[in-house]
């Protein structure tokens, strides 16, 4: 083998060869190891040196380098070996990937716990984002945002020591992302610091008898919080559903709807609605569209008075609570 | 059981402690690519030193910041890369160097004083 061409042949197989000894290490390592190796390989033998073998040849390169030869082995590697080697180069890209995404978790862990205080906080209908969340205090809302995340970063630089505390973490924010995401958090649906007319926050009690009310009556009682039930309309003669439609609707024309039957008179009502069917009736006059009887009048001022009076004393014992919180979070 | 060092084994040893020197040694004279290198250590006598042993020392004397790099295109074949000593690299080799004459004088005055002791040398 004499010209040139041919040693280099010989030199590109041989460093392949090397290269293929030194797999064990990173690629950018291998590259910074073998780079103009082809040149030099070529060079030595139109010097008419003779090639070690490329197993010596790359343990040499290591020694030389400082680096660890370990790993390498004259026989090559073993299937075991060579699976555990691949299995930690996937480990090592993974590990560096996850901690390149760290900050992005800190932030993100921010954002749902600032959510959840604002779900906790907030009494408003509002929409829900962010600043939203927190109302017209929109520069608190920003504030506790930055304050959590301030929190966020210096738990995370230092939460690596203490990986049962970071999987607390991971799986709360996790939870609470997955009830921001699918709307368990709604805007208002917070009652634990506020009065509810929701029927199932509500004591069990007796439903009146509200035969002859016009739904405008009802539903001023609702309104009112004089009613603590969940009420459902539906058409006589139909069985329609008309809820959504009866809360949309004109008030005029809500006098003209009377309650001709009730399921559930006189019995306990806790979590399930109140049904009444409704008919149209002819309007006698615009003042008072429906005269209630007497049995009923009687069933709603009671009721009206005991629940009132239940309201009064839950608002302001909430709106203590509530003054609370806000003045500890405004410090 | 004896065990007979190898006469290759015992220079290798020896030239580990000093491959970094001599080959910074033969860098600060004029830049070289690999194989260079090692003909001119090879020249001075270092008929026995491992190309691969060089190559290697050359990758970690420039990651130490002791030695540049560059690339030279070949017309006959891949690219060669060319070594040159830096500044930090010249201060260590001289350095090393007084190093070196310490040490070597400590064994010569060792040796000299074992032969001059020895019956019948």
């Amino acid at each position: 083998m004499s010209n040139i061409s041919d040693h280099l042949k010989v030199a590109a197989v041989f460093a392949e060869s090397v290269r293929r000894e030194l797999r064990h290490l990173p690629a950018e390592a291998v590259a910074n190891l073998t780079d103009g190796l082809e040149s030099d390989i070529a060079a030595s033998l139109i010097d008419g040196v003779e090639l070690a073998n490329p197993a010596d040849y790359a343990a040499d390169l290591l020694r030389g380098a400082g680096l660890s030869i370990d790993k390498q082995s004259t026989t090559g590697h073993s299937i075991i070996s060579e699976i555990s080697d691949r299995v930690c180069a996937v480990s090592a890209k993974a590990k560096t990937f996850t901690t390149g995404l760290a900050p992005a978790w800190w932030l993100t862990r921010a954002w749902v716990l600032t959510q959840v205080l604002g779900w906790v906080l907030n009494d408003r209908d509002d929409t829900r984002v962010l600043v939203g969340q927190w109302g017209e205090e929109k520069i608190f809302g920003v504030a506790v945002f930055i304050a959590v995340l301030y929190l966020s970063v210096v738990l995370g630089r230092r939460e690596t020591k203490k990986s049962h505390i970071r999987n607390v973490i991971t799986l709360s924010v996790v939870i609470a992302g997955i009830f921001l995401t699918t709307g368990q958090f709604q805007p208002g649906s917070n009652r634990w610091f506020e009065y509810s007319a929701s029927p199932a926050t509500m004591p069990c009690s007796l439903v009146p008898n509200l035969i002859g009310l016009s739904v405008k009556e009802i539903n001023d009682l609702l309104k009112s919080g004089a009613l603590p039930y969940a009420i459902e309309y539906y058409d006589k003669e139909t069985m329609l559903n008309l809820t959504e439609t009866i809360w949309n609707q004109d008030p005029i024309d809500s006098r003209k709807l009377v309650v001709v039957k009730q399921e559930n008179p006189g019995q306990m009502a806790c979590a399930s609605p109140v049904i009444l069917y409704v008919d149209e009736v002819a309007v006698a006059t615009t003042t008072i569209p429906v005269r209630t009887s007497s049995t009923v009048a009687r069933q709603l001022s009671t009721t009206t008075s005991s629940v009132v009076g239940r309201v009064n004393t839950t608002t302001s014992s909430v709106a203590k609570q509530v003054n609370k919180t806000t003045t500890s979070l405004s410090r | 059981m004896n065990v007979i060092p190898n006469r290759a084994v015992e220079r290798s040893q020896l030239l580990k402690g000093v491959l970094d020197l001599a080959v910074l040694a033969v860098l600060a004279e004029q830049d070289a690519y690999g194989y260079d290198v090692v003909r001119k250590l090879r020249s001075h006598g270092l008929n026995d030193v491992a190309e691969a042993s060089v190559y290697g020392t050359l990758r970690r004397l420039f990651a130490t910041g002791y030695l540049s790099s560059y690339v030279v295109p070949s017309e006959e074949g891949p690219h060669r890369k060319y070594y040159g000593m830096t500044a930090v690299g010249r201060e260590w080799l001289v350095e090393q160097q007084k190093q070196w004459v310490d040490f070597r004088n400590v064994i010569d005055a060792i040796i000299k004083t074992k032969e001059e002791g020895a019956p019948g040398v």
